[in-house]
């Protein structure tokens, strides 16, 4: 029986490849310009200490400018009569507690709304705002285009992968109903979660300004509804999946196997395997462990500020020593409520953007990409030449069942005497 | 198919029934951030 490859393999080294030459060929970094910081502080000294005209041209060009000694609250209770004293506060000034508003470092105290209500100007929420708009939609944007371009040009390089073998007419169940059934519950519900997250996401810069407000507000009551609600479906059909298959997906030898011809790139044998392939397996842990974090992030977000996971985990990261390691200095571990939200907000859409590249190139391999395929999820059975070219090691298990059982496979052709 | 329309259908149960359970239970948005003060409607 000769067999062929799956294509998987020379669909990840197409993968890489475009990555590496996305990374080559980068725009170049622009040129760093900037005040010296030095000057800034000197300049300083004429105010005494507050600050200057220039401070504030240089954040206006969008320089980084330390903003350290804004945080230097001034001196409340010192002496009033000393030489450059503000009186009659003392040290402090009116200037002082709107910057510690500013910074959110200001002893403030509420009757209602808890810590939430404490925060009167939230000072991560133009980073968080900035960085949505720009990084990551773009470059969650183009990761979605990117990996559909790949697609096509893999499929118009490889073509659709056929069954190299005659049919047999005799089919194997595949998957059985409760499986096909978690199958599609987290399916469907994550098609619609993503497209939701995608119109709440981009809906503001490609729907508003070409179809009007008012469509825009639609698609955004809409996908407010869909993301909160479909969630649930999502996560229940997360655990039904895990259970059902986490057996079936725990790393062994045949993986070595898969993975040392890269699902067929290397020879001309397709390599054997099991329920689930090397690569399979990389798709059912990716939507476990991606899906998990984002239903993690998206409990935390669908009942905002009572689930707050990142200072507690920043702690964590902290402990281990790794971005200190990486020169990025200790995590904040003091999180206003509000950049937890921002936060987890973002995370949400990253891992997202991750898992939606990830589901768009097994919703190809399982449909348009390969033949017989869409029938293990469609009815459950596939023919038994499928099954021999792609899942051979499993196939001898189910045949070694049914002898063992007395059972004959499913078939309309009449059985060799 | 039986199977996959199942899931589509259980998916939109799911979310209704979640929708109206939470709602039921006072935990939408404008029930555990905002009150009557602050609250035109």
């Amino acid at each position: 029986m000769s067999q062929r490859s799956s294509g998987f393999g020379w669909f990840i080294l197409l993968v890489a490849g475009l990555a590496v030459l996305t990374f080559i060929f980068r725009p170049p970094a622009p040129a760093e310009t900037g005040t010296d910081p030095a000057a800034l502080a000197e300049a300083r000294k004429a105010t005494g200490g507050a600050q200057t005209l220039e401070d504030i041209l240089a954040r206006q060009r969008g320089e980084e400018v330390d903003l350290s000694f804004r945080r230097e609250f001034g001196q409340p209770g010192a002496d009033p009569d000393a030489p450059l004293a503000l009186a009659p506060l003392g040290g402090a000034s009116d200037p002082d507690l709107w910057r510690a508003l500013r910074y959110d470092a200001a002893d403030v105290n509420v009757s209602a709304g808890g810590d939430v209500a404490k925060v009167l100007v939230q000072d991560g929420g133009m980073a968080w705002y900035e960085f949505r708009k720009g990084p990551l939609a773009t470059y969650g944007g183009w990761l979605l285009i990117g990996t559909i371009a790949a697609l096509a040009v893999f499929y118009l390089l490889r073509g659709r992968i056929g069954i190299d073998e005659p049919m047999t007419g005799r089919t194997v169940t595949r998957f059985q109903a409760i499986e096909r059934f978690a199958h599609w519950l987290l399916a469907g519900s994550f098609v619609l979660l993503g497209l939701s997250g995608l119109l709440t996401l981009f809906g503001r810069f490609f729907i508003l300004p070409t179809f009007g407000p008012e469509l825009n507000s639609q698609l955004l009551i809409a996908s407010k509804f869909v993301h909160n609600n479909l969630a649930w479906p999502f996560m229940l059909g997360l655990v039904m999946v895990f259970v059902m298959w986490v057996w079936h997906n725990i790393p062994d030898r045949t993986d070595i196997t898969w993975f040392a011809q890269a699902g067929g790139i290397i020879g001309k044998n397709h390599p054997p395997a099991k329920k689930f392939n090397g690569g399979q397996k990389i798709i059912f842990w990716s939507v476990i462990l991606l899906g998990a974090s984002i239903s993690l992030s998206g409990l935390s977000l669908l009942f905002p500020f009572e689930l707050p996971l990142f200072a507690k985990t920043f702690g964590i990261v902290n402990q281990t020593g790794i971005p200190q390691w990486l020169g990025y200095g200790a995590l904040p571990t003091d999180l206003a409520p509000q950049e937890e939200m921002q936060l987890a907000q973002l995370w949400h859409a990253i891992v997202a953007f991750v898992l939606m590249a990830i589901i768009i190139a097994h919703i190809y391999i399982g449909s348009i990409g390969m033949k017989g395929a869409f029938d293990a999820m469609g009815s459950g059975e596939v023919d038994e030449a499928w099954a021999h070219q792609h899942h051979s090691l499993w196939l001898d298990e189910v045949k070694a069942r049914q002898a063992k059982d007395g059972k004959t496979p499913e078939s309309g052709a009449t059985p060799a005497e | 198919m039986k199977a996959m329309l199942s899931g589509f259908a259980a998916m939109i149960l799911l979310a209704v029934g979640a929708w109206y359970g939470l709602n039921e239970m006072k935990f939408s948005s404008a029930d555990k951030q905002t009150g009557v003060n602050v609250r035109l409607d």
